[in-house]
């Protein structure tokens, strides 16, 4: 049970937490080395006049005192302003939606598909650990995690979509989307390969916690009540192993929900999917100030969001843990 | 109570159960509906003309900007600027049809093309490219530091612009043509624009060979421009498809899915040998790397120690390593490029000999430890740092030509390492700090006169990478500024030349060529030769084919 006034005060330190955050990232931002109108500029010319520089500086501000700058970011963040790329001249907040929504088609059912059969499997595998079944799951899981990411994605490619060409090479949408725009099948034709990947990855990463937390619940005390009791052994695993061993979980899964909002760099180049992970490394690449503030900004937004939702979600599903009475 | 717990627990499965088995059936008729497509043809490339060219582009970034005129970065072909430099180093028309010069090179009059017309009809006059300069300048747009010397723009009749320079400029075409270069703005359009900083351009209105059509979910369209006044594209169209991953783009060719890569490394042009309909070619010397002296640092600020180095520099097995390219024997200028500018007498002065750098470096009062250490005049082990920074990283250029210095260096007595900046102002400054440093130029500022005031001290550029400051090179730059006749020019380029050849702040070492790979059973004319190193230059696109 969470007490009211416990949540409000929840809230308000999360509303702290934001706000330090925030200024952290934008000090770290900001004193990083290199800024965009050197990388910009030096890439265009040598010989750029000195004057042209100091130009830019005081264009974008940056010419300012650190504080002041901060004061001003502040300030546009409390009326709503995320400011402006650098980079493309686009208001920060829309462009960031856009890719984002891009990646929520391949992360949103990943990571949900992951979760779901991470939990499913890891209570299966930790029910019968030491087993035969256990073991080979468990051994084919070690191989499909300890083999990186981006080696699978290139693999998958590689035989789905080069070879068999089951799957396109990449891209969100064929061509014909020239000709007829965009059609939802098409895109998640797209989606396919990258969904699947990303799924595999997410479902290991839930298998191994899951599997860990149900071989700690199976040695507890209810669990020989419940067989005690005499009921069989799906009625034990499902009903009060399952349950019990899904707390640990609660967290994890909401942050793994939360760091969507990152994306997936390695998915999002081999799959030529241009969503918020590209957006940010070609951001920080270029050391694009107001996007990757805008970016960290939501960043932040979701991970605190999501550790106040576990806090809730704990004491509504777990009745023992009680907040805010003592 | 266990009733209705153990029947939310069944409603929770049966709801997980429902999402994976929704997801999973989504993903099914996706899957049979794009292999169906597939067999079709669907997802290839029947839906759009079969006269389209489709070419892969790394990021949606690099295709589309907001703006015209803040960046310079736009779809190919769409935009033109009043010339556009050849490759032999002088200057195809554009805009501009002719051009003279003033005897004092401060007054250039453009005569421009008068059958020009803007991609949405309106023609095309001088009030544009005034307007260009003066729009640039007052909105303070990142290009118009490329104006800098432009004083003024007149229009004595709608076909002629008069431009006047602040100063006598000799080298203004270049300026206004090389990387990043000018284009043409559309005066009707822009003018009613009061923020181009933020202004999203959606229409791309140009005078080039294509026009813009859409800029739709990965890809942009180009279409022939059939009003152009040119030579008119035999293609009737242009597809950039944003294609992230190299490995990719290859596949995609394979699959016929595009026509052309760009920039393939020696390895996968070997694998791609023999495959059925692609071709190959390589377009010569498109990246130019130096070893190059900070003179304002020791032990780099000791001409002997220079000149020593400039023959402990072993480009043949550096060019070896790179797979393509060849060794640059000239002061800077690269003689494909450069052509008649680059001044004979210089050529090959650095030949690679150990003895020798030994020998000049003993008469400039280096000396050797029992160890077999350099020792310095001052007596101290000379050891070196070598900032690498992020343009020759991209081919492992600066990592091939650093483990050839260290092997041959180390013979010498020369401890080396290496620190690598992802940073180019972090760079910049290491560089400032270290007596030697490796660098990558693009071949543009290789390739006339005008490249060489890269060395010089002017009342505009305060220093130079270098730290070189020559007077009687100064001079020279200046004197080559105010001059127009090419003849005067070649005779100063030379002594600018005899002059880096003795002081020696720079080795050229190497360039480096980008192989092609395209299907020849869709197009043909990519291969315009040197200089033309980009697929996407409007003048390889208008000389495309289909084949039929």
């Amino acid at each position: 049970m969470i007490d009211g006034h416990y949540l409000l005060r929840r809230i308000g330190y999360s509303g702290a937490a934001f706000f330090v955050c925030i200024t952290i990232t934008f000090f770290i931002l900001h004193l990083m080395p290199g800024d965009y109108i050197t990388n910009y500029l030096l890439s265009l010319s040598h010989t750029i006049p000195q004057e042209a520089v100091d130009q830019f500086y005081q264009q974008y501000g940056l010419d300012r005192p650190l504080g002041e700058q901060y004061i001003i970011y502040i300030c546009n963040i409390l009326q709503g302003q995320w400011g402006y790329s650098y980079q493309y001249g686009l208001p920060v907040f829309p462009m960031i939606m856009q890719k984002l929504s891009w990646s929520l088609v391949i992360l949103l059912p990943a990571v949900l598909l992951g979760i779901i059969i991470g939990i499913v499997l890891g209570a299966w595998s930790g029910w019968r650990s030491g087993g035969k079944k256990d073991l080979a799951l468990f051994n084919i899981m070690i191989v499909f995690r300890a083999i990186p990411e981006f080696w699978w994605a290139i693999m998958a490619v590689w035989v789905f979509a080069f070879y068999l060409q089951w799957f396109p090479l990449g891209g969100f949408t064929s061509i014909s989307v020239l000709i007829s725009g965009l059609n939802p099948w098409d895109v998640l034709y797209h989606a396919i390969l990258p969904i699947c990947l990303m799924t595999s990855f997410v479902a290991t990463g839930n298998y191994y916690m899951m599997r860990n937390s149900m071989i700690a619940v199976i040695g507890e005390d209810y669990i020989t009540t419940a067989r005690a009791k005499g009921l069989d052994e799906r009625a034990v695993l499902w009903r009060h192993a399952l349950k019990n061993a899904l707390l640990p979980m609660v967290t994890m899964t909401t942050f793994q929900v939360a760091g969507i909002i990152m994306g997936n760099v390695f998915i999002e180049t081999v799959f030529s999917w241009p969503g918020i992970g590209l957006l940010t490394t070609d951001a920080l690449r270029m050391r694009d100030l107001p996007l990757l503030e805008g970016i960290f900004l939501l960043d932040a937004l979701m991970t605190i969001g999501a550790m106040l939702a576990a806090d809730i979600l704990a004491s509504y599903l777990d009745p023992r843990i009680r907040m805010g009475d003592q | 109570m266990e009733e209705n717990s153990s029947l939310k627990r069944k409603r929770i499965i049966v709801y997980a159960g429902v999402c994976i088995i929704v997801i999973i059936a989504l993903c099914i008729a996706a899957w049979g509906s794009g292999i169906g497509n597939a067999a079709w043809g669907m997802t290839k490339n029947k839906e759009i003309s079969a006269d389209e060219v489709i070419i892969p582009v790394s990021s949606s970034s690099s295709i589309t900007y907001t703006s015209n005129m803040q960046k310079g970065g736009v779809p190919p072909g769409i935009y033109q600027g009043l010339i556009i430099k050849d490759l032999n180093g002088t200057f195809d028309p554009a805009l501009a049809k002719s051009w003279d010069i003033s005897a004092d090179a401060k007054t250039w009059t453009f005569h421009l093309a008068r059958d020009a017309i803007w991609s949405d009809g309106v023609p095309f006059t001088c009030a544009d490219v005034k307007f260009t300069n003066d729009y640039m300048k007052s909105n303070n747009l990142t290009l118009a530091y490329v104006l800098t010397d432009v004083q003024s723009i007149d229009c004595p009749d709608p076909s002629t612009a008069v431009v006047t320079l602040k100063t006598s400029y000799s080298g203004f075409l270049d300026q206004i043509s090389r990387q990043p270069g000018i284009t043409i703005s559309p005066k009707h359009f822009w003018e009613s624009i009061p923020d181009p900083q933020h202004y999203e351009d959606k229409q791309f209105i140009g005078t080039g060979p294509f026009v813009f059509d859409q800029d739709t979910a990965g890809y942009v369209r180009l279409l022939r421009n059939d009003a152009y006044y040119g030579k008119k594209a035999q293609i009737s169209g242009v597809v950039l498809k944003v294609i992230t991953n190299p490995d990719s783009q290859v596949l995609a060719l394979k699959n016929s899915e595009i026509d052309v890569v760009s920039d393939i490394s020696p390895a996968v042009a070997k694998s791609l040998k023999g495959e059925k309909d692609i071709a190959m070619y390589t377009i010569k010397d498109t990246g130019a790397y130096e070893v190059a002296f900070n003179l304002a640092q020791y032990p780099a600020n000791i001409t002997g120690f220079r000149k020593a180095m400039s023959h402990a520099v072993d480009r043949d097995t550096i060019s070896s390593l790179f797979g393509t390219g060849r060794p640059t024997e000239t002061t800077f200028l690269i003689p494909s490029l450069a052509g008649r500018y680059v001044n004979p007498e210089d050529v090959g002065m650095y030949t690679y000999n150990l003895s020798t750098a030994r020998e000049i470096l003993k008469s400039a009062g280096f000396t050797w430890d029992g160890k077999g250490l350099l020792l310095g005049p001052d007596g101290n082990v000379v050891t070196l740092t070598i900032p690498l920074g992020t343009k020759g990283q991209a081919s492992g250029g600066n990592q091939k030509i650093v483990s050839v210095l260290k092997n041959d260096w180390e013979k010498l007595g020369i401890t080396l390492s290496t620190v690598s900046y992802d940073d180019q102002k972090q760079y910049k400054k290491a560089i400032n700090a270290n007596a030697v440093f490796l660098d990558s130029f693009p071949v543009t500022l290789h390739d006339d006169a005008d490249a060489l005031v890269n060395f010089a001290v002017t009342p505009t550029q305060k220093t130079n990478y270098y730290n070189y400051n020559n007077p009687e090179y100064n001079a020279l730059v200046s004197t080559i500024r105010n001059t127009a006749d090419q003849q005067e020019i070649l005779k100063m380029a030379y002594q600018m030349q005899d002059l880096l050849a003795r002081d020696i702040p720079t080795v050229p070492v190497c360039t480096s060529d980008t192989i092609v790979a395209y299907r020849s059973d869709r197009f043909t004319g990519w291969d315009l030769g040197p200089g033309y190193y980009s697929v996407t230059d409007p003048r390889v696109l208008t000389n495309l084919t289909p084949v039929k």
